[in-house]
């Protein structure tokens, strides 16, 4: 019967084959379905005693999957890589559109503003074109916002898709755990895998491998564990980890004790293209607009606020501040990790030209005392340091100031800095009525109709409202003036004084006095400080000039002057270098008895000071009796009256009796004629005092002592006074006879101009050249904030002003130079300008994007080779399936036929029988 | 290789997938007219389209200043010929005012007449406005009108000399507008001259005006020149009985003329120069005295050994002699006032004389300075603090009640070699008004003549000067224009060869791309139909 058997085991064994076909082609379209085949061997042969064996039919031995491990673990791996790659291609596809359309794009907006801008300038005084800018700045803002508000909101679909795939995750790990189990159970049960299960398993693994990188590990079991690309376990065994999102949109993995944020290292899959367009396109794009919002709202404002508005008032905010209080909460975020709640922070945006688009992390240091400031783009630390436990603490670091007001700060707290990210959120206007746009410089310049010379002032600008310490300068306060206005006052065709010219017709110095400054003719010469931070000395100490106390002295005719008196003293200059803020001190020593000059041109030698040392005095109170021989006055060795054989006053020489006011005059007239005088810097002029007593005021702008001596009769009263103009007393100088001088000497005065960052202590303290360097009032400040300059030919008594600029309608300076920053590079350290900023956004996320769609292309063709070579090798091929149909439909025939035979042979049997 | 049937399907999938996203891409290239849709497909051409167009949208800008520019520069250049018409209007009527010979005083005032009536109309022309409603020869002081008539001949220039600047190209500022303070004020005058101007700071109402002045003996005016004088108002007790008075100082301060009486209209002549002050201005308060009295006068006798004691007033010093027997106030008095010496040498003879060059008036109750100079005795000896009875040692005693007079009102007559136009035809007219049928003045009115004919030539100058510059910032703008439209049409170009598409290029590819999509199908249908099932 072994025949029968052997033809009903092939029979068995086609069947299995046919059914093996049949499932094959069957799911010839099923998804993640790999062809199988029936494997049959023959049964195990019996002995036919010496013949040896004999064969005893076949025996389906195992339904086989037909795969390749590898492949499909090749496979896994091009699914996440095309994934990733094509989810974030497509989002950023979303966005550089966007960016780039004129109709939603910032580069149309700017440039449609910044024409009304021009366009304002062009007729300052027209409220339409004033009211164009609103309109614009308006429309601008809307620009802004929209292109923001798309930015939030993809942002905010970005977050909603991957909970979306953190729940689809949860799905495929929780089938991967249960198919685990029953593929654990069923191979148990009969040796053999279960095919179809194994597909599944396979299947679910390619899924999740489209939404996240993955790592499998096969275990003796026949488990499958699934680990996160970085190696985070997602499946083990049967048991699985569930992924979550957070608000803010991290990706967090395991039940809420124990939740691990794996933001960071996710990588590939839809997931990992998700995470990287947010971090790498969306939030850099984001704070990119809030820097150029930000430094557009910052500029301008500067520039409305130092300039004059159509009703006459300093200009306001155009938009919002960007400081403002309620922007605070946006731009920190503090970590939910952080010790006590109440720390309280503030970040200020100090200066916009040095903003970069990063975000940073502020950082109290695990176990210590010490903060570190990180600029995440490029992991820099900025800045360090102790903190000091006092409040407020400043933090200082790329355009930005930290502030830290009050609260406990300990080891390990943390704070995410986001100065940007809001900024287009931020970016509002202020004005609304045309009138307040400041289109005027706040100062005008004026020469006055009298002048003789050829000189001219320059318009003038505003360099600063502020001064050095941030506080409005004293010139714009009360708002509304300058204060006080200015007059400058040419002495000579090469001197000068600036004035307060608050009463016209009395100008006073100002506090601190410009006085004596050399004007260079035919060139600009800038008459006031650019430096915020210089400050001016001006010695008053009690030896200066002609003091109190000192008497003339009677020396026979050319004997030797007096001294001046000045003494020796220690001069300490210390210089702190603004950049590195590094101190280093110069000492100087005065010479004993040192012209003004002398001592000007020794303390001008220290880097940052610059000494102006000029002498001046006054001959008053004229007492001449005897009009004759011997009379002469001499001025530092020159003779100033003319005198006739016998010595006699030449005819010419008033007689100062009966006319003192021609007598003078007479003076002034020898003294500016007098070449060697000239060439010490002396001029003379003739006046009259407060009361109208005639006197003759001299200058010497070289800074030399003044020798100034008087030779007449001593029988009759001769007489004449002499003081240093600055208060102190006459010195009264009286005929000696013939052959004897009464003289005194005048020192010179001293300014000293300090460069910012520099300071003067003397030894002692009380200086007796330059006064008191222990108060606090020693060395003033000297900026005024604005500047202006004179060129051309003045002529002495010349005068300019510089006054508030009021009902300056049609003045558009101001204007001018906001229409100047549409091209002025005013970011990113200077390099860039709002156009060129926004441009290399453009740029930037058109390159990665460019760069996103090629690598997606390729990503997607390996994809597809993989997925061919899969298919290749596991896919059902219905041709081959139809041939076997025909061969096991043979081979069961055949087997048939076997059967009849053995039926056939059994029959001739019987019928023998 | 083994091919299984879903890859047939797969790959036919594929290419046609590939074939119609690109026919749609070129469709899309064809039916915009733009090679670079997104920023992905061509960064770099991206961001220098958004430069491009910033670039041309500036270029409009600046197209549209320069036409106001223009537009601005038109308008002066017409006003400015209305002057210059005007002017030499002015020019014959002066050349005719110079006839005096001929010319009688009814002449005269004719022509004045209508010299004033000139004066009005370039009043009006100095006064013009644009279409905002600004002047444009206020400066930058738009709404406000430059050039106010105050009466009396005086004009006022209330603009200022700002100059009005627009962006003709992206580094070149063209000025659009010129001062009426250059235009018509600081015109360089053929004789030195004057300005005349009352004080801001005047007080009385309605104010009082100061004629704008004529010269009248050039050569005394030239030597005082260029000083300036300052009429200022005192206190009418300064004269006796009380009356209007005023004091004339030079810029230094110096007296020129001291407490002269003020009528009203009343002409003022000094060095050289004539004018009128019309109206009542604010007196100016008076000098409360200085003064020091004696304490108790006691004796001592100089006459043994005089001594000597100093007098301060306003810095001014002198030393007075003491030399006889002072007992009583009375003899106090006489001392200090004497005229005779009463010890042969000792000076004492001149101490009335001193007194009053200080201005210090002596009586029995003590010492008074009626300018209100504060007065210092000092340098004395015990003796001179026994006789005045009060301390004369060193420092000695000063008065503290002292307080200066007060000015009221004031007047400027600043010297000047620059001359309005205005004020040299309302000098002009106004000479002719006055003008007598006598020698001495037709003589006069030759000289006015004289210096009008060279001002009006120097005014004319000034504009043709202007008018040149005119024409050279039209030349700039014109060039500017030119050189705005080539970048422009340069940037068109170059905007249009990195942003616009090809379309030849494009249509060829299009057909291509139709070609394979076409060709996938076919092989698809072909390659699909093929199946053993078929025959089986």
């Amino acid at each position: 019967m072994s025949l029968i058997s052997n033809a009903v085991s092939g029979l068995q064994v086609s069947q299995n084959a046919l059914r093996t076909t049949g499932h094959n082609i069957a799911n010839a379209n099923t998804e993640g379905f790999s062809r199988q085949r029936a494997n049959s061997v023959a049964r195990p042969e019996q002995r036919l005693g010496d013949a040896g064996f004999v064969g005893s039919g076949a025996i389906t031995d195992s339904i086989e999957r037909i795969v390749d491990q590898f492949v499909t673990g090749q496979l896994r791996t091009d699914t996440t890589a095309f994934n990733d790659l094509d989810t974030f291609n497509t989002n950023i596809g979303k966005i550089d559109r966007l960016l780039a359309e004129g109709t939603t794009g910032l580069a149309q907006g700017l440039s449609d503003f910044f024409a009304a801008v021009q366009n304002g300038a062009d007729d300052p005084a027209s409220t339409p074109a004033r009211q164009l800018i609103i309109t614009q700045a308006e429309s601008l803002v809307v620009r802004f916002g929209t292109l923001d508000d798309r930015l939030v909101d993809t942002q905010q679909n970005v977050n909603r898709e991957l909970r979306a795939i953190a729940e689809a995750v949860n799905g495929l790990t929780g089938e991967i755990g249960q198919l685990n189990r029953a593929i654990g159970d069923k191979s148990a049960a009969n040796g053999n895998p279960p095919n179809d299960l194994l597909d599944q398993r396979d299947q679910a693994l390619l899924k999740l491998s489209e939404l996240i990188s993955i790592q499998t590990v096969r275990e003796g079991s026949g488990n499958i564990n699934v680990f996160t690309g970085s190696g985070e376990a997602l499946v083990v065994g049967s048991g699985n980890n569930s992924l979550s999102v957070s608000n803010q949109g991290d990706l967090l993995l395991g039940e809420r004790v124990r939740q691990k944020n794996i933001t960071d290292r996710v990588t590939g899959g839809q997931a990992g293209g998700l995470i990287r367009f947010r971090e790498e396109v969306l939030l850099p794009s984001r704070n990119e607009l809030g820097r150029i919002a930000l430094a557009l709202a910052d500029e301008f404002n500067q520039l409305q606020k130092t300039g004059l508005d159509l009703d006459g008032d300093l200009g306001q905010n155009f938009f919002t501040d960007i400081n403002a209080d309620r922007f605070q909460p946006q731009r920190i975020q503090p970590n939910a990790g952080n010790g006590s709640g109440d720390q309280k922070l503030t970040l200020d945006i100090t200066d916009t030209r040095a903003l970069t688009t990063s975000n940073y992390r502020f950082e109290v240091v695990e176990g210590t005392r010490n903060f570190a400031v990180t600029r995440l783009d490029d992991n820099q630390l900025v800045a360090q340091g102790p903190l000091s436990g006092a409040f407020p603490q400043a933090i200082e670091f790329d355009g930005l100031a930290l502030n830290l007001e009050s609260g406990t700060f300990q080891g390990g707290d943390e704070f995410i800095l986001q100065p940007t990210a809001s900024g287009a959120q931020q970016f509002e206007t202020l004005i609304s009525r045309p009138e307040d746009l400041a289109f005027a410089s706040p100062i005008r310049t004026l020469s006055s109709g009298a002048n003789q010379g050829g000189g001219s002032i320059s318009q003038g600008e505003v360099l600063s409202l502020t001064g050095a310490d941030g506080e409005l300068l004293p010139s714009f306060t009360p708002e509304g003036e300058l204060s006080p206005p200015l007059l400058i006052q040419f002495t000579s065709a090469t001197t000068y004084q600036v004035l307060d010219n608050s009463d016209a017709s009395n100008p006073k110095p100002l506090e601190p006095p410009i006085r004596e400054q050399t004007f260079i003719p035919g060139r600009e010469n800038a008459l006031f400080t650019q430096d915020p931070g210089e400050t001016r000395i001006i010695a008053d100490g009690a030896r200066l000039g002609l003091p109190e106390g000192r008497s003339a002295d009677v020396v026979a005719t050319g004997g030797p002057a007096q001294n001046n008196g000045y003494p020796i003293e220690q001069m300490t200059f210390s210089i702190t270098d603004p950049d590195t803020g590094a101190t280093t001190t110069q000492t100087r020593f005065t010479q004993p008895n040192a012209s003004a000059a002398q001592t000007a041109d020794l303390l001008s030698q220290v880097p940052g000071v610059s000494a102006n040392a000029f002498t001046q005095a006054t001959i008053t109170d004229l007492d001449i009796e005897n009009f004759s021989s011997p009379l002469q006055i001499t001025l530092n060795g020159e003779a100033l009256i003319e005198t006739q054989t016998g010595g006699d006053p030449a005819s010419n020489v008033p007689d100062p009796q009966t006319d003192e006011g021609a007598f003078l005059d007479y003076l002034a007239g020898r003294i500016n004629e007098n070449e060697n005088l000239n060439a010490l810097g002396f001029r003379a002029t003739s006046g009259a005092n407060a009361q109208g007593e005639p006197e003759l005021r001299l200058v010497a702008s070289s800074g030399v002592d003044m020798d100034v001596r008087l030779e007449a009769d001593n029988a009759t009263q001769n007489q004449l006074s002499v003081n240093d103009g600055t208060g102190n007393p006459n010195v009264r100088l009286s005929g000696q006879g013939a052959g004897s001088q009464s003289i005194v000497t005048v020192g010179g005065q001293l300014d000293i101009t300090l460069a910012d960052g520099v300071s003067l202590e003397t030894a002692p303290t009380v200086s007796q050249l330059l006064g008191d360097s222990g108060d606090p009032d020693f060395a003033q400040s000297s900026f005024l904030g604005i500047q202006a300059s004179i060129k051309g030919n003045p002529e002495a008594g010349d005068s300019f002003s510089i006054e508030f600029n009021s009902d300056a309608s049609n003045d558009n300076r101001n204007a001018q130079r906001m229409a100047a920053l549409q091209t002025e590079n005013v970011m990113g350290g200077g390099e860039l300008s709002f156009g060129s900023a926004y441009g290399r956004l453009v740029e930037e996320v058109g390159t990665q994007s460019a760069s996103a769609r090629t690598n997606t292309q390729a990503a997607q063709s390996v994809l597809e080779q993989t997925q061919s070579l899969r298919d290749s090798i596991s896919g059902v091929n219905l041709d081959e399936e139809a041939a076997n149909l025909i061969k096991f439909e043979q081979v069961f025939n055949a087997n048939s036929r076997v059967i009849s035979v053995a039926r056939d042979l059994f029959q001739t049997l019987l019928n023998a029988v | 290789m083994r091919v299984s049937s879903s890859q047939i399907f797969n790959i036919a999938n594929t290419g046609m997938r590939d074939a119609q996203s690109a026919i749609n891409k070129t469709s899309e290239q064809l039916s915009t007219g733009r090679r670079v849709i997104s920023p992905a497909d061509d960064p770099v051409a991206a961001v220098s389209i958004l430069r491009l167009n910033e670039e041309l949208g500036r270029l409009d800008q600046f197209e549209k200043n320069i036409d106001l520019a223009q537009n601005n520069l038109d308008l002066e250049e017409t006003a400015l010929d209305g002057v210059t018409n005007l002017l030499q209007r002015v020019k014959e009527l002066t050349v005719r005012a110079g006839n005096t010979g001929t010319l009688s005083r009814q002449d005269y005032q004719a022509l004045a007449s209508e010299v004033e009536s000139r004066t009005q109309e370039l009043l009006g022309l100095q006064n013009t406005r644009n279409a905002s409603g600004q002047y444009i020869f206020a400066g930058h002081q738009g709404g406000t009108q430059p050039f106010v008539d105050e009466g009396n001949g005086n004009f006022r220039y209330q603009g200022d000399e700002g100059q009005l600047k627009l962006q003709a190209t992206s580094s070149v500022q063209v000025p659009v507008s010129d001062s009426g303070k250059r235009l018509f004020l600081d015109i360089p005058s053929g004789n030195n001259t004057f300005e005349t101007s009352a004080d801001d700071s005047n007080q009385a109402e309605p104010p009082a005006r100061i004629t704008q002045g004529q010269i009248i003996d050039q050569e005394a005016f030239d030597e005082f020149h260029p000083r300036d004088m300052r009429i200022s108002f005192n206190a009418p007790e300064a004269l006796s009985p009380p009356s209007a008075n005023f004091t004339i100082r030079d810029d230094q301060g110096r007296v020129l003329v001291a407490n002269q009486p003020y009528q009203s209209g009343a002409d003022i002549e000094l060095k050289g120069v004539r004018f009128q002050i019309i109206g009542q201005p604010m007196p100016g308060e008076a000098a409360t005295p200085a003064t020091l009295d004696f304490g108790a006068v006691g004796g001592f006798d100089f006459s043994a050994a005089p001594e000597t004691i100093e007098f301060s007033v306003g810095g001014k010093t002198e030393t007075l002699v003491l030399d006889r027997n002072i007992t009583s106030a009375t003899d106090l008095v006489a001392a200090l006032t004497s005229t005779t010496e009463t010890v042969g040498g000792s000076g004492a003879d001149r101490n009335a004389e001193k007194l009053a060059n200080l201005g210090v008036d002596v009586d029995t109750t003590g010492l008074s300075v009626p300018s209100g100079q504060n007065i210092q005795v000092r340098n004395g000896s015990a003796n001179t603090d026994a006789v005045l009875g009060f301390a004369t040692q060193n420092d000695g005693s000063s008065s503290t009640n002292g307080e200066l007079a007060q000015p009221g009102d004031s007047f400027l007559v600043e010297a000047s070699n620059r001359q309005g136009l205005l004020t040299t035809l309302s000098r002009l007219s106004n000479a002719m008004r006055n003008v007598e049928d006598t020698a001495e003045s037709k003589a006069a009115l030759a000289d006015v003549v004289g210096n009008t004919l060279t001002n009006l030539d120097n005014a004319l100058t000034r504009i043709t000067e202007v008018q040149g510059e005119l024409g050279a910032r039209q030349n700039t703008l014109d060039s500017s224009r030119d050189l705005n439209q080539e970048i422009q049409l340069s940037s068109r170009e170059t905007l249009s060869d990195i942003r616009d598409v090809d379309f030849a290029e494009a249509s060829t590819r299009l057909q291509m791309q139709q070609l394979v999509l076409s060709a996938t199908q076919q092989s698809f249908v072909r390659v699909s139909g093929l199946s053993l099932f078929n025959f089986l």
